[in-house]
Parts: C-alpha cells; sequence; structure tokens
C-alpha cells in the first residue's frame, strides 16, 4: 500500500516507499530505499538516526491499522547496531504490544543488507476522543 | 508469594522498569500513590508498568478504570495481583 492512505505525512516527510498491514491492527512491514536525493539524507551517505526513529515511528502508525494522526510519545530501549547507506533498502517491522489509555506500544526494528541495524519500543498517542 | 515480600519486589521492578535511577526501593512508601503527587509517575510510565506487570506475573490490566485502582499505591498494586494472579 501506499503509506499516506494511512498516515498523514507527506513528501517529503514520508519515510516509507511502501508498506504493508501483515496482520490487521497488530504488525506491519515497510521499505524505503535510502537514495542521495532524499531530503533525509541532506548530501551525506546514510540515513541520519533521527530520520531512522522517525521510519520506525511511521511504520508502527501503520501498524496500528489505524487512519489518521497519532503523535510519537515515546521511544524505550533503542539500539543502533548499524547503518543504512545511500543504495540500501531499509527494512521496518512493528508489531503491536499493548494498548492502554491511549497510548500504543509497539516492538519495532529496522534492517539494512538483511542485518538489524536499530530495534526497539516506539510509543505512538492517539487521541482516542476525535 | 506473601504480601509483604510481593511489596518489596513490586518497589523493586518499578524502579527498574521505569529507570527511576534516583529513586530507592526505601523512598517508596508503599500507601502513597503511584501517579500525580505521589511518585510523579505519568501515562507514559503507567503504560510501560502493564506491560512490564503482565510480562512478570501474568495479571492483565486491562483498561484505565481498572489501571486507576491497580496503580493507586504500591498496597492496591500487591493487592490487586494477589486476586488476579493466575
Amino acid at each position: 500500500m501506499r503509506p499516506y492512505e494511512h498516515l498523514p505525512h507527506r513528501h517529503p516527510f514520508v519515510m516509507l516507499d511502501s508498506a504493508d498491514i501483515t496482520e490487521e491492527g497488530k504488525t506491519a512491514r515497510g521499505i524505503k530505499r535510502i537514495t542521495s536525493n532524499d531530503m533525509a539524507v541532506h548530501g551525506g551517505d546514510s540515513l541520519p538516526q533521527a530520520y531512522l526513529l522517525e521510519a520506525m515511528a511511521q511504520i508502527s502508525g501503520i501498524a496500528s491499522s489505524r487512519k489518521g494522526g497519532s503523535m510519537l510519545a515515546g521511544l524505550r530501549d533503542i539500539r543502533f547496531s548499524g547503518t543504512a547507506y545511500v543504495g540500501d533498502t531499509l527494512e521496518l517491522e512493528s508489531t503491536l504490544e499493548r494498548t492502554f489509555s491511549g497510548l500504543y506500544f509497539f516492538q519495532c526494528k529496522a534492517l539494512s543488507a538483511g542485518s538489524v541495524i536499530a530495534e526497539g519500543g516506539v510509543i505512538l498517542y492517539f487521541d482516542e476522543t476525535a | 508469594m506473601e504480601r509483604e515480600g510481593l511489596i518489596e519486589e513490586l518497589k523493586a521492578l518499578i524502579i527498574k522498569s521505569l529507570k527511576l535511577e534516583d529513586v530507592l526501593p526505601a523512598d517508596i512508601e508503599p500507601a502513597d500513590p503511584l501517579f500525580g503527587s505521589g511518585l510523579g509517575l505519568d501515562s507514559i510510565d503507567a503504560l510501560e508498568l502493564v506491560v512490564a506487570l503482565e510480562k512478570k506475573y501474568g495479571i492483565r490490566i486491562p483498561d484505565e478504570d481498572v489501571g486507576k485502582e491497580a496503580f493507586a499505591s504500591v498496597n492496591a498494586l500487591a493487592d490487586y495481583i494477589i486476586k488476579n494472579k493466575p
């Protein structure tokens, strides 16, 4: 699916090229090709970690299967173990672990060239009164 | 598990899972509120506590209303676990 079908984000701040909900309301997978003309790369040779975290938050938003916006409320126990370079295809996976009081806790993983380069917990807030 | 032992275990779990680096178990008064004026925990802490407690004790805190009762204090949390542990 096109990420913007599930996210309010628009170019150039969409950090996913495509995504699929693999289990409704629970898990999603997506990819992002790292290109030199990407705003996030900004003339460098790799995707900065801040944008990597944004990509993890966006795939988590899609995993929730909720349309519309959420806010990134927290990141927990994030471990970086590699880098996504220009030319790589970044793979993202997120699984919803628990919801409580409008907060959604996901376990998320980012892989590049088949190796995990970042993983950890993502917390999103959805306004359930909206 | 006896209640006093559970209370001490819960204090340690709260400190560890919420990474309260400046808090010692002895600083947590079992009757004090966990949220707001007590330990000053917030809604994200509540979510993290729910995840940690469900993993460790196999209990279920289904919604905010039950959470308010269970998280009233460490004493209330111990009572909730004793009552609802599978």
